[in-house]
């Protein structure tokens, strides 16, 4: 049956102009994962216009390309120039780099990919498996459950995210508000407006992401001027059997972790490269070579970030839950393709979820094949002196967000929200959890308008049903965690 | 320049919590079973100021301190803006050559050489767009 369904998505995915999306989606991607200071989220934001006359399909398969090209990308420069391309490359610099210097830049490339290739086809099963499963029990959620889903998922990016709790909420909160600037869907009065034409359909979101992510980035890399440092140039790619022996059990162990950390929100690419890295280090025999170039060192992290990326498409495919700031804009983008995201998107639109699913196979599989003779190529990239390079990202940028309306009212939002990402960026705010609330906003107030008007302003609806029980209790011991966690830090 | 992060933080709250609660209670707030527009942000807005106000207390009671700049940030906004009304009124190749060229000065490495030849590029690109996947594109 699975098989079935995949050899449709496989149908969908093989089609001329599909698949040359797809290849120029992995390869910007990868282009993204290696240049600092722009990340998926800004790029995906930037092009989501380009992807409206696509079509759904189409369009969130090129997405999700750049998405997790962007990790393959990232664990580039981490090996070869110390410079992680993403934050989730950053454990990949630590053994990484080491082995490049060492002479073995080509054997931790090759590790860097095979891993990542690992994950991702081993996610393409999990997910073709676990989403239509979440579908099944996704019609349990009634608007109450979605409440509380959303509330679990605030709290869950906060604490997985190293936040104060309390902050978190508070910033996922004020995303939400911003979120319900515009017409309100009840009652049809323009809220937060101030008579303002441009803002009666709500911010855009696409400012709102390239405002707090691109620009703020940028401007942290402008104040605080760190060096680029070498570049090995002889790249030989020659892993040996003992090489590949473990990488592979790192790989697994990886991808587990990544998968199911990608799973909870908040917990993303970060944390589970983090995480696998970490569990690599007690696990492994190898454990003193840990700091000093083992393999064991790049493979976990990169199998963890791939498969991670790949997870985060369950929740939102399946239940319509974003868990990272990619996944909110990509929910976005569902929407404004005119599908409702949710149980429901499995069973009228299986093309879009099998395509997609296929479409992780083949992405891997071009990531795999034309990394290697590219990589000479982006290193090049990587030569062009920041100073040149953040101007030209900026630009394209403010450009990008311009031609979605040719409005210069976009141009102010994208500055409004440069600056709360600045300020942001300073008081150690994350901006994750703003444009999860930014993205939720109006949902989560129209389901918990329509739960309460249901249950006809009694708060037992919360707790009347078996997994409403369950989402409080997972949401207070998230709670708990998180106060026990910042009492400690003091 | 440093500030109390804490405070800052809890303040920052505070101010953004007030003006949505405030902006929120001209609208009608209806009752729990049928809430009206108003209530539901005014219910957000409060939960910020409540936070706000705790993360306020914690800033006094553990002063964490950080270092922020004024100067180059609100600069380059300014300049993110003024490039948006030079590109509506100008054109996007005036517009968004004045945004790289200047943006490019906040870097002590700056040359003006580089900057020329990166926005030439990308008007160049601009043209290209224009005649071939964006025909509405006001150069």
């Amino acid at each position: 049956m699975m098989l079935h369904d995949l050899a449709m998505g496989f149908d969908v995915v093989l089609t001329f102009s599909n698949l040359s999306y797809l290849l120029l989606s992995v390869l910007i991607g990868t282009l993204v994962g290696i240049l600092p200071g722009l990340g998926p989220a800004a790029t995906i934001a930037i092009l989501l216009p380009v992807t409206y006359s696509l079509g759904p399909t189409t369009g969130i398969i090129m997405l999700a390309g750049i998405y997790y090209g962007s990790q393959y990308g990232g664990s580039t420069t981490a090996i070869l120039l110390n410079t992680p391309g993403e934050n989730s490359s950053v454990m990949t610099c630590i053994d990484g780099n080491i082995m490049a210097k060492q002479g073995r830049a080509g054997v931790a490339l090759f590790a860097a990919a095979i891993s990542s290739f690992i994950a991702g086809i081993i996610m393409v099963f999990v997910i073709a498996f676990l989403g239509p499963y979440l579908s099944s029990i996704a019609f349990k959620f009634g608007p109450a459950e979605y409440t509380l889903l959303m509330l679990f998922g605030f709290v869950s990016v906060t604490l997985l995210t190293d936040e104060d709790i309390l902050k978190g909420l508070a910033v996922a909160f004020l995303g939400t508000l911003f979120g319900l600037v515009g017409t309100d869907i009840n009652s049809g009065i323009e809220r937060f407006t101030f008579n303002s034409t441009n803002l009666i359909d709500g911010i855009k979101f696409t400012s709102v992401a390239v405002g707090i992510f691109a620009i703020s980035e940028i401007l942290k890399n402008i104040l605080n001027e760190s060096s680029v440092t070498n570049y090995t140039n002889n790249i030989k790619l020659s892993p040996t059997k003992n090489d590949i022996k473990r990488i592979i059990p790192s790989a697994l162990r990886g991808t587990a972790v990544g998968g199911f950390l990608g799973l909870l929100p908040g917990g993303g690419i970060t944390v589970s490269s983090y995480a696998a890295y970490a569990l690599d280090k007690k696990i492994s025999k190898n454990k003193d070579e840990f700091g000093k170039g083992a393999i064991e060192g790049v493979a976990a992290p990169e199998a963890a970030n791939n498969a991670s990326s790949q997870a985060g498409f369950i929740p939102l495919l399946s239940l319509g839950l974003p868990e990272n700031a990619v996944t909110a804009i990509l929910l976005g983008a569902l929407i404004m393709h005119g599908i409702v995201p949710g149980p429901n998107v499995l069973q009228n639109h299986p093309e879009l979820f099998w395509g997609l699913c296929a479409s992780m196979v083949i992405g891997n599989l071009i990531l795999l094949i034309l990394n290697f003779p590219l990589v000479k190529i982006w290193t090049s990239i990587l030569k062009i002196p920041y100073h040149i390079l953040y101007p030209i990202i900026l630009t394209v940028c403010c450009l990008g967000t311009y031609t979605i309306s040719n409005n210069i009212h976009d141009i102010f939002i994208v500055a409004f929200f440069g600056l709360i990402g600045y300020i942001f960026l300073i008081l150690e705010l994350s901006p994750v959890t703003f444009i999860l609330g930014f993205v939720l906003g109006d949902m989560f107030e129209d389901n918990f308008r329509r739960s309460l008007a249901i249950s006809d302003g009694s708060f037992s609806i919360f707790y009347k049903t078996d997994v409403g029980i369950g989402l409080i209790i997972m949401i207070g011991l998230f709670l708990v965690l998180g106060i026990y966690k910042s009492i400690k830090v003091k | 320049m440093l500030l109390n992060k804490n405070l800052t933080t809890g303040i920052f709250l505070i101010l953004s919590g007030t003006l949505f609660a405030f902006f929120s209670s001209t609208f009608n707030i209806g009752t729990i079973s049928s809430m009206g527009p108003g209530l539901f942000p005014l219910i957000l807005s409060a939960c910020i100021i409540v936070i706000g106000v705790l993360i306020s207390i914690k800033g006094f009671i553990n002063p964490d301190k950080v270092t922020y700049h004024i100067k180059t940030p609100l600069l380059l906004i300014t300049l993110i803006i003024v490039s948006g009304i030079i590109s509506e009124y100008a054109g996007l190749i005036l517009g968004m050559s004045c945004l790289l060229i200047t943006s490019s000065m906040f870097h002590r490495k700056f040359n003006i050489k580089h900057a020329v030849i990166s926005s030439v590029s990308v008007s160049l690109l601009l043209v290209i767009a224009k005649f071939t996947i964006f025909p509405t594109l006001p150069i």
